[in-house]
């Protein structure tokens, strides 16, 4: 140290030489990085750090035609567990309190097994243990509260991912119109609608910020993103409510396999209500799992009578008063044998009651010989009345009615006749009670309809307008015959159980044997199609039940007819009627009332105006607060209001009044 | 490892590195004719940094916010939903039972006095 010399700038000149190394080095490396590497490295930067993302667009929701919500979509969570951060202590102490409120809150696995799981989890020192997924929020906030679970995440290691999924907050009312769109499987209106309800994803330039967090780069997008747009559905949520209930209650009554029911608006087609409810084989819970109404196609049995009758009727080649020999309940046909469900027939009896009591014989006997040499005038009809088409539904899979033709491979001489009483035709419940619609809607078939309106934010921006198939499937006289027929089946015929004298009804019934050619799978289909109230039809609706246990009960006025009635009740019930009281007690009394109540009301104000004038202060107690101010202001005073309701208390201040309200 | 340097050199590049050093260079008359540029570029340099870190603590803050939103969202619609339920006639009726309510068997009827018409 003695030999240096403070003043010597050798070693200065050292440092300065090291220095500059250091930066030529560094100056060196940087141009490296930037020039040889740099375009590289920036690429790599670019596409941790700086990304084009996409800006998801929301889904849009669908709701009843009144107002209430039947899809959104809602975050769930999935609950994982890092078992690595957690202490020994923490674990020891709480786990088996813990896995007590599980096996509550969770209970697919008991309080021990959550215990075995969890210790078998920390033990591993697994980071990333699955506790449970698709829990709403309530849940997930529970599941976080137990001992173990709460606190921090960084003690308690729990990790909630979120993600979107859709509710139906009407649980599974409708659950299978309203459908889903997954990426492995669509169904129902979801699935329809996709487009309009999925939206347009935008995209962004963004900037990782660490962890998942991303700063937009720009105040603008590459792609600007457009939410869903809502559907309006025809459905209505009461009607709805009351046809599953109504469905569920004969389903479970009955034991049958699974069943229908769809309720439509007469004038428009708009559906109100399309409940389905089936069950999985060994299960014992009904719950939507295919939509029968719409896929399903089945011989309809008896319910087709009335196309079959309306065929004679317009080709004149029948009449309702035409007198048939029922007897004796069987009518042989190329050694094959058409039987009435009532032994030995029902004697003598016209078309018209033949169908009331929904004889076989009767409406095969009737037809039979006049379409037997010309089955093409039949069939041809029958095209005509609309029976081959689909309906249009806006669901995907609607099945297309089957009509055998002359020449056809399965075309025999039994074909006709048989078809006469809905056997060999196929169609589903929705494309037969189109049908029965336009019935009611004296002759006019429209579409059916699930959309009422498309809206975006809160603005209807398109609406469904009624779509007309045929203007008139038959002339109004014989519209007219049918519609008696279909109301004397409900006050006098097959359906007479059901009548009730505070709505009208009209309907046709149908017990259809199912595999009729398989003893082992053999079954009935119980069917009920008709409207209300007859006199002046609104609504339209069927009911189809599949395979009802035969011991209980299969036949259709028994089965089906009753779920008709229940709705259409509830439906009835739902509308209130306008009524103007008929002279005599009621409407004197009302009027007198009415009178009563508008003199005291004139000489309350008298009064009170009176002592105004007089300069004091009347007594307003009782008063509505809308007349009350009226008045005082009237009179130039200033109003002080305190509370809602009618007038409790009033004090005046020089020429401001306060009245509470209460 | 024998350098030959010249002193009148190394005096002058200690001279240099001491001057830098020093920071005498501050005092530069071009420096001091800038110094008010150099502060104003200065406070928009910390103007810009202030600008960032505000905007990335609002990205964090409005993450945070999402999720506050979503799970009230959440909650939300679990609640809606359950009074949805509970609203639904079938719901009702099955409640009432109970208490030995059932539905009316008539449609209610809106009676329109004469006097008001």
């Amino acid at each position: 140290m003695s030999d240096f010399d403070p003043r010597s700038t050798r070693w200065l000149a050292g440092l300065v030489l090291l220095i500059s190394g250091l930066a030529l080095s560094i100056i060196g490396r940087l141009y490296h990085v930037s020039f040889t590497l740099g375009p590289d490295l920036v690429a790599a930067a670019r596409e941790k750090v700086i990304q084009e993302r996409d800006v998801p667009a929301s889904r849009g929701n669908i709701y009843s035609s009144d107002g209430q919500l039947l899809a959104t979509s809602m975050p769930v969570y999935e609950i994982r567990w890092d078992a690595a951060v957690v202490g020994d202590e923490r674990m020891s102490s709480h786990v088996s309190e813990t896995a007590k409120a599980l096996a509550l809150l969770l209970p697919e696995r008991n309080a021990s097994e959550w215990a075995g799981y969890l210790r078998q989890q920390f033990n591993a020192k697994r980071r990333y243990a699955l506790i449970a997924k698709n829990l709403s929020y309530s849940h997930y906030r529970k599941v976080a509260q137990t001992p173990l679970f709460s606190g921090s995440k960084y003690k308690s290691g729990l990790i909630a991912e979120e993600r979107f999924a859709r509710l139906m907050p009407l649980g599974n009312l409708a659950e299978r119109t309203i459908g889903y769109q997954r990426p492995d499987a669509t169904a129902g209106l979801e699935a329809s609608f996709h487009e309009t309800l999925r939206g347009h994803d935008g995209r962004r330039w963004m900037q990782n910020l660490g962890g998942n967090q991303w700063k937009p780069m720009q105040s603008s997008f590459t792609d600007d993103p457009q939410n869903g747009k809502d559907i309006i559905t025809t459905l209505d949520a009461r009607m709805q409510d009351a046809a599953h209930r109504a469905l569920l209650q004969a389903l479970k009554k009955y034991g049958a396999d699974h069943g229908c029911v769809v309720l439509m608006e007469v004038k428009t087609g708009k559906i109100r209500a399309m409940a389905n409810l089936g069950k999985l084989s060994g299960d014992s819970v009904y719950s939507e799992l295919r939509n029968y109404a719409v896929w399903e196609k089945t011989e309809p049995g008896s319910t087709f009578k009335v196309a079959s009758v309306l065929i004679g009727l317009e080709d004149g080649t029948v009449d309702t008063s035409d007198i048939i020999d029922t007897s004796p309940g069987v009518y042989t046909i190329y050694g094959r044998n058409v039987n009435d469900s009532h032994r030995g027939g029902y004697g003598r009896i016209s078309l018209g009651r033949s169908l009331e009591l929904s004889s076989n014989t009767g409406i095969v006997k009737a037809l039979y010989p006049k379409y037997a040499k010309n089955p093409e005038a039949f069939i041809d009809r029958m095209y005509q009345l609309g029976l081959a088409d689909r309906s249009g539904i806006q669901i995907k899979g609607e099945s297309l009615p089957h009509i055998p033709k002359p020449g056809d491979k399965d075309w025999y001489g039994t074909t006709l006749p048989w078809m006469f009483f809905g056997y060999g035709v196929l169609s589903t419940p929705l494309q037969t009670l189109t049908f029965y619609n336009a019935i009611a809607n004296e002759g006019t078939m429209v579409a059916p309809s699930l959309w009422e309106a498309t809206r975006d934010r809160g603005i209807v921006i398109d609406a469904y307008e009624t779509q007309v198939l045929h203007p008139a499937i038959a002339s109004k006289g014989n519209i007219d015959q049918i519609q008696d027929l279909l109301e004397k089946i409900v006050i006098r015929g097959t359906a007479k159980n059901i009548y009730t004298d505070s709505l009208s009804m009209a309907g046709k019934t149908g017990t259809c044997q199912l595999n009729y050619w398989d003893p082992e799978s053999r079954g009935y289909q119980a069917s009920f199609a008709g409207y209300f109230p007859a006199d002046e039809p609104m609504y339209s609706c069927i009911v189809v039940i599949n395979r009802p246990k035969i011991n209980v009960g299969f036949y259709a006025n028994i089965v089906a007819a009753p779920v008709f009635r229940d709705l259409a009740m509830a439906v009835y019930r739902m509308t209130p009627q306008e009524a103007s009281p008929a002279a005599g007690y009621w409407a004197d009394g009302i009027q007198k009332a009415q009178e009563r109540h508008n003199r005291l009301q004139k000489q309350y104000r008298d009064a009170a105006l009176q002592t105004l004038e007089a300069g004091k202060m009347p007594n307003l107690t009782g008063w509505a607060a809308a007349d009350a101010i009226a008045l005082l202001e009237e009179h130039g005073y200033a109003i002080k209001l305190r509370g809602h309701g009618r007038v409790i208390h009033a004090t005046r201040q020089n020429k401001t009044i306060e009245l509470q309200l209460g | 490892m024998n350098f030959k340097i010249s002193k009148k050199r190394i005096k002058t590049s200690g001279y240099a590195a001491r001057e830098i050093l020093r920071g005498s260079f501050i005092g530069h008359p071009v420096i001091i004719r800038n110094l008010p540029f150099a502060l104003y570029l200065t406070g928009l340099s910390l103007l810009a940094i202030w600008g960032a870190h505000r905007a990335e603590s609002r990205v964090k803050e409005i993450s945070k916010k999402v999720v506050l939103l979503n799970e009230l969202e959440s909650e939300y619609l679990e609640a809606k939903s359950n009074l949805m339920k509970m609203g639904t006639e079938s719901s009702v009726r099955q409640r009432s039972q109970a208490l030995g309510l059932v539905p009316s068997y008539r449609a209610p009827a809106r009676i329109t006095p004469p006097g008001d018409e």
